[in-house]
């Protein structure tokens, strides 16, 4: 077929340059996500949480990408759980997202280059709305750099796509069943990415346990319909081998897996181990943990496809609807700004011309010859067609995502699709190039503004809570001003009222000593000195003291306020 | 011939006590907290060696929506061991920590022990307290997710709540699942937390006199926090011995091995060596320190009402029930946010309606003018009028 030879082609292509693949692990903190990544790639590449401090010349230390706190905006996850500090655990970490990137060189000489996405403090907060949030938005900022990208005219030819192409996600090793925060996550994710649920550290599961916790994990994934990535198969269409590897690996979902960082060797094979008193694991022994099936799921057998899934399914059904919202956003735009303005006006009046489905078919026909002037495969895109054919309605609720994702078997006949798409083409030949040329110069203008303005509103509210956390301090500042004030005001009362009994005393002196002098009448000359150096002393420390808490007064007024004016100062850091 | 002289028999005493202590038998209550999944019914089940608890089931699992509440389930249990009975409460809390949000969830497990010293300090005050029914929590074990890395913050929180509130016996649960490398790592670094943090935690008296004992409670103290294996089934082990135990295919985990867990010494800390100073520890230390709390508070709040200051029974025979528990929900966090945003509602709303009544007022005003207005028309018309008749007239009469 040609779309075979082409993919082919197009493949062929990939592996000279590099495959680009991105995998983003997604689960709570103690899950084994790092022991995970340094068992895959078989090299103990990521340091683990708190080990920081002890870096090996092997590890790689991931970049922060961004990161979000609630309670504590200069808080990144990833540097917190950098150093184990147990007068701070008690803080949430918020959430952070990190990078990894490297290559993997296979031995047939194909190049994979590797990006691993972190997502530190997952689960870790009290409150992890905000995690699921931050995820999403990260992953929706991918798919509109490509989408950006895809619609301007002249294109970059340096640009890295970096949307994420599998999302693992690691379950808590309950043995109930999936949590809400499991779900929740799961099914907001779903919407941009490949989603393989794994359950983490199954070691504390027997057979029967296991066996027990895959079947309600599956129950709850059906029940509550979310959409993870399907090994899905035609029986008329593919050829045995696949058919059976397929029902096997869907069998086997969720992949239940065992990593470690220590390695060992088991029967002569050099492998990864985990060492108890009761016994030994080899991870790569599928009896007991399918780690190394997942391994050559990912980064084997089924790495184009979750590619192709990604860029096919699950970023052209965000893109149609990134589209047509944008249009739909025009629409409302043409109210207030005049008609005159030559890109808006022309993308209402076609949005307005035809319905909302239709427009739909005009941004496919434009994709179609961008793809072909850009693109060295034209016949892949084909597909889409089909499936924008059916799913019109351009919000696309879970059930249907499940449907595409599970769709990796086309059940359409190539021919027919194809017959769609031309008459498609056929009936909007009239579109012509100068308006497509108007909407590829706008949507990436779109695209910035609105990512611009969620970047602003973010910015926004970390000033706001910095100036909150400012005013706080101030006021504390001034409060304790007003104490030192009241304090020091005593001293001085004190100090006056010592004053004043020091020249009482120094008048009694004076008297006793003129008594003294008088001869008839003797006190102990011993005694008259002795109650001025006793009670000269205190006050001399008093005074002291009190020159003392004036400096310190204004020491710790230096320090505070230098304090202050770092933190705004990294705050607008990062604000920038 | 000398008389044999026979024993007074004050040595007689602790006999007598120990008949009286067997024959009424003692009453234990444990609580068990912690997120779900980490064995905590398995557990209890082990350690009583019987089912006290059955696990949830397939159809029982979706009655509930995914958003929990946190229960509080208890589960009363008569044991008997060689004709002495244990009347066991044990109460669980599901649903802890199994939310997105998890803010507050401890409140549940919080008012539940406040309530049971509340309800312990009531009965007492009664003029008939024979029969007092006790469900003061004597100990809480808190299960902690074998992470390997720290404690969470929800953790950490629950934990300083509960341990200001009765004896916190941290555990760490499902130990299979860390080498003994990474468990004497994730121990220390608990203990480190612990101790950071100021969360005060159960530990056995260290008896000086009994070096026996003493060298077991340090032993204990050690150990702390407890790693443990829960299982409900017997296993063939290594050599041969039917032991409780977890059958994986690479080995057979042994719960009652102290190379494996924690789980004797556990055992030991609950029943066999220091179940009497739980009990004790609860009655003395967290019962008196809430009684002495409440007292006082009502006593001066007493006070700020009306200054007199008369008898302590006086006052908590007075002090309404209802007031107490007004106090607890005035308290309560989740109230208080129920609160705020109940105020919130009802200020827009107000200010809704005042805007609404001032639109209602300028309305009248300009329909108040506008009228005036038209009777001034009206007026200057009918003047014009009058005037114009008047003329009429004038005319008419000159005519």
């Amino acid at each position: 077929m040609a779309r075979n030879t082409s993919a082919f082609l197009r493949r062929r292509k990939d592996i000279k340059r590099g495959i680009r693949f991105t995998i983003m692990v997604v689960g709570p903190s103690g899950t084994g996500k790092t022991s995970f990544i340094n068992s895959i790639l078989d090299q103990n590449i990521l340091p683990h949480k708190y080990q920081y401090s002890n870096l090996q010349p092997s590890h790689s230390v991931p970049k922060t990408i961004t990161y979000s706190n609630l309670n504590d905006p200069g808080l990144d996850a990833f540097e917190f759980q950098k150093n184990f500090d147990p007068a701070l655990a008690n803080k949430e970490p918020g959430i952070a997202i990190t990078e990894t990137s490297l290559e993997i060189i296979d031995e047939d000489e194909s190049k994979v280059m590797l990006s691993i996405i972190d997502t530190p403090g997952f689960g870790d907060n009290l409150d992890n709305e905000i995690c699921i949030q931050e995820i999403c938005n990260f992953l929706e900022q991918q798919f509109d750099l490509a989408l950006s990208e895809e619609t301007r005219v002249r294109r970059n030819p340096r640009f890295v796509d970096t949307r994420v192409h599998a999302c693992v996600y690691f379950v808590e090793p309950t043995g109930h069943g999936l949590r809400e925060l499991d779900i929740q996550t799961m099914k907001k994710l779903s919407k941009y990415v490949n989603i393989l649920p794994v359950i983490g550290r199954s070691d504390s599961f027997t057979k029967q346990e296991l066996s027990d916790f895959k079947r309600r994990i599956n129950q709850d994934i059906e029940r509550f319909k979310i959409p993870t990535f399907q090994f899905a198969y035609d029986e008329d269409e593919d050829d045995e081998d696949v058919v059976e590897e397929h029902t096997f690996l869907s069998q086997l979902q969720p992949f239940a897996i065992i990593t470690s960082d220590e390695e060992g060797e088991v029967n002569g094979v050099k492998t990864r181990v985990r060492r108890y008193p009761w016994g030994v694991i080899d991870i790569n022994d599928t009896n007991v943990s399918d780690f190394a099936i997942l391994k050559s799921v990912l980064l084997g057998s089924h790495l184009q496809d979750l590619k192709d899934l990604t860029h096919e399914f699950l970023y052209e059904a965000y893109r149609t609807e990134k589209l047509v919202s944008v249009a739909d956003l025009r629409d409302e735009f043409t109210d207030d700004t005049q008609r005159g303005t030559p890109s808006m006006s022309n993308l209402a009046d076609i949005a307005n011309s035809k319905s909302i489905a239709q427009f739909g078919k005009d941004m496919k026909n434009i994709t179609n010859q961008t793809s072909n002037m850009n693109l060295n495969s034209g016949v892949p895109e084909m597909i889409k067609p089909k499936y924008e054919m059916d799913n019109n309605s351009s919000i696309l609720n879970d059930e249907e995502l499940k449907s595409i994702t599970g769709g990796v078997k086309p059940p359409m006949p190539y021919g027919s699709s194809r017959e769609h798409s031309s008459s498609i083409t056929s009936n909007h030949s009239h579109v012509d190039a100068k308006k497509m040329r108007k909407i590829s110069e706008t949507v990436p203008y779109m695209l910035r503004h609105e990512s611009l303005a969620t970047k602003q509103h973010k910015l926004e509210r970390l000033e706001q809570r910095s100036a909150m956390d400012l005013a706080k301090r101030a006021a504390d500042l001034e409060k304790k001003a007003m104490e030192l004030k009241l304090k020091e005001k005593k001293l001085r009362e004190e100090l006056a009222k010592k004053e004043q009994l020091e020249k009482k005393l120094n008048a009694m002196n004076a008297a006793k000593q003129a008594q003294a002098q008088q001869p008839v009448i003797s006190v102990g000359p011993g005694s008259a000195p002795g109650p001025v150096p006793g009670v000269g002393s205190p006050l001399d420390q008093s005074q002291a003291f009190a020159n003392k808490s004036h400096l310190n007064r204004s020491s710790a007024y230096s320090s505070e306020e230098a304090g202050d004016d770092a933190s705004f100062v990294t705050g607008d850091d990062q604000s920038h | 011939m000398s008389v044999a002289l026979e024993p007074v028999g004050i040595t007689n005493l602790p006999n007598q006590r120990y008949k009286i202590v067997s024959n009424e038998g003692a009453t234990l209550n444990i609580m068990l907290a912690g997120e779900s999944g980490l064995g905590k019914t398995t557990f209890i089940n082990t350690l009583f060696q019987t089912q006290l608890k059955a696990h949830i089931t397939d159809s029982q699992r979706f009655q509930k929506p995914t958003a929990k509440t946190v229960q509080i389930d208890i589960i009363r249990a008569e044991l008997e061991e060689k004709t002495f009975v244990l009347n066991l409460n044990i109460i669980d809390t599901p649903g802890f920590g199994d939310n997105i949000n998890n803010r507050n969830t401890w409140q549940t497990i919080v008012d539940f022990i406040d309530e049971q010293h509340q309800s312990s300090l009531k009965q007492e005050t009664q003029p008939n307290r024979a029969n007092k029914h006790d469900l003061r929590v004597h100990a809480v074990l808190y299960f902690i997710r074998p992470t390997g890395h720290t404690l969470k913050p929800l953790d950490i929180e629950a934990m300083k709540k509960i341990g200001s509130r009765a004896n916190l016996i941290p555990v760490i649960a499902k130990a299979d699942t860390l080498t003994p490398a990474e468990m004497l790592e994730f121990k220390k670094k608990i203990r480190d937390i612990i101790e950071y943090q100021d969360i005060r935690i159960y530990s056995p008296p260290i008896e000086i006199d009994d070096q026996a004992a003493s060298e077991h409670a340090k032993q204990l103290i050690e150990s702390m926090p407890f790693a443990i294996i829960g299982s409900e089934d017997n296993v063939i082990n290594a050599s041969g011995e039917k032991v409780l135990g977890r059958n994986y295919p690479w080995g057979v985990v042994e719960v009652e091995n102290d190379l494996h867990c924690d789980f004797r010494k556990l055992r030991s800390l609950l029943l066999r060596t220091n179940m009497l100073d739980l009990i004790l520890s609860t009655q003395e230390l967290h019962y008196e320190t809430f009684r002495t709390l409440k007292m006082s508070s009502t006593k001066e709040k007493k006070k700020s009402v009306d200054g007199s200051d008369d008898d302590v029974a006086a006052l908590v025979d007075d002090d309404d029930d209802a007031d107490k528990i007004d106090e607890r929900i005035v308290n309560n966090p989740k109230y208080i946010e129920e609160e705020k945003k109940i105020k919130r509602y009802f200020a827009e709303q107000l200010k809704a309606e005042d805007e609404r009544f001032k639109q209602w007022r300028s309305n009248i005003q300009t329909e108040k003018n506008r009228l005036n207005q038209d009777l001034g028309n009206l007026q200057k018309e009918l003047k014009q009028l009058e005037e114009q008749v008047k003329s009429l007239k004038e005319k008419k009469g000159y005519k």
